[in-house]
């Protein structure tokens, strides 16, 4: 079963490296330099380079050209989104625009206090959005999968301006339950991935862009658990300064005792997820970054 | 409450919640590998823990419970201290 195995691309030598040419050399020239360094990936990462090309090659179908082509282009966007990702982390929110498709769901679902989830992806700057979300008046939880994007958000919070966004890093013994609990019981918002999930989590097969794909359970069920609503949130660059953010209307998971009606249950939101975060990759090809075998087997 | 007591309820919750079976409950018995209690199940243990017993588990005290009996002892010990 594929899932992903705790290494994220990009390491903190990256990121660090990326701070300090955006504050010393401005983003301009931190965008021109990311042109060299998107072709050194593209020459030289050919693990992930695989499996984006099968991506773009047998999920987007795109020609044999212009699936290479796209993978250095992945590489270029992604690099985008990292020192887009620093610079609005770092305050420098006021050089980007943005507009919202369903902001109003969010601020409902603080503004009525009953608490949520928001399910985003490994797609487009959603931490960027988070960083917005700070004139929604709650606390914002970001759950964080990974070992090594924990190092990198180490790096990052020397950078971040807004205090009200709180990471719970998720932890081999299980300690993480307790604060996204409190958080839950205390009604306030969770931001957690809902494409990725580390080995032995609970997970549900569905058919994602005409494929095969495992999709953890865990943030369905504990909206389910707690009896929060869930909203399905992305945020997508769209220029070099203008990113879109999309929030889906609230649903609520039902809970059931009977652990085959409550499957039936998560897979039924789950689907309705990937239905929604299909749409979006449709629209925005380039920006997805699961760089790790997704689908369950290629149809070649 | 009584140890004895507060065994028997944890049983209870961990049969009736987790359809677990009598047999499988023994003291040395991992929560993780024997009773495969996953991350979603420890969210309900959260839970049924502060409905039941009244206290808060902290996210530290995890790190300790490895098997059925290291968690009746936390129960145990919490559970009178509150």
């Amino acid at each position: 079963m594929p899932s992903w195995k705790g290494q994220s691309r990009g390491n903190v030598l990256g990121y660090k490296i990326f701070i300090l040419t955006l504050k010393y050399l401005g983003l301009p020239f931190a965008y021109f330099l990311l042109a060299f360094v998107a072709f050194y990936f593209f020459l030289f990462s050919h693990k992930s380079s695989k499996v984006t090309y099968h991506y773009f090659r047998h999920i987007h179908k795109y020609s044999f050209l212009k699936s290479v082509w796209s993978i250095y282009l992945n590489y270029f966007v992604f690099g985008q989104i990292i020192l887009d990702k620093v610079a609005i982390l770092g305050g420098l929110k006021g050089k980007f625009t943005y507009n919202f498709d369903g902001e109003h769901h969010l601020h409902k679902m603080a503004d009525e206090k009953t608490g949520g989830i928001i399910v985003n992806a490994h797609v487009g700057n959603f931490e960027t959005a988070g960083q917005l979300l700070e004139r929604i008046n709650t606390k914002i939880n970001v759950i964080l999968l990974d070992a090594e994007h924990q190092k990198i958000k180490k790096v990052l919070s020397d950078v971040i301006v807004n205090k009200d966004i709180n990471f719970i890093p998720v932890q081999p013994d299980f300690s993480h339950i307790i604060p996204i609990s409190e958080a839950m019981m205390n009604k306030e918002l969770i931001a957690v991935a809902g494409d990725r999930f580390i080995t032995d989590s609970k997970v549900i097969e569905v058919d994602f862009m005409g494929h095969k794909a495992d999709f953890p359970t865990g943030p369905f069920y504990l909206a389910a658990r707690f009896g929060v609503p869930v909203t399905f949130a992305f945020a997508m660059k769209e220029s070099r300064t203008h990113y879109h953010f999309y929030a889906s209307e609230p649903i609520y998971v039902k809970r059931y005792t009977n652990p085959e009606e409550q499957n039936k249950e998560l897979k039924s939101v789950t689907e309705n997820y990937c239905k929604e975060f299909e749409r979006i990759l449709k629209m925005y090809p380039l920006q997805w970054f699961n760089y790790y075998p997704f689908w369950k087997k290629s149809k070649e | 409450m009584e140890n004895k007591e507060i065994i028997e309820k944890v049983n209870e919750f961990l049969i009736d919640e987790f359809e677990l079976e009598e047999d499988q409950l023994v003291p040395h018995a991992s929560l993780k590998e024997t009773l495969e209690i996953d991350s979603l199940d420890y969210v309900d243990l959260v839970v049924i823990i502060e409905k039941n017993f009244g206290f808060k588990v902290k996210g530290e005290d995890f790190a300790t419970i490895k098997t059925l009996q290291d968690f009746y002892n936390y129960i145990i010990n919490h559970a009178q201290t509150n």
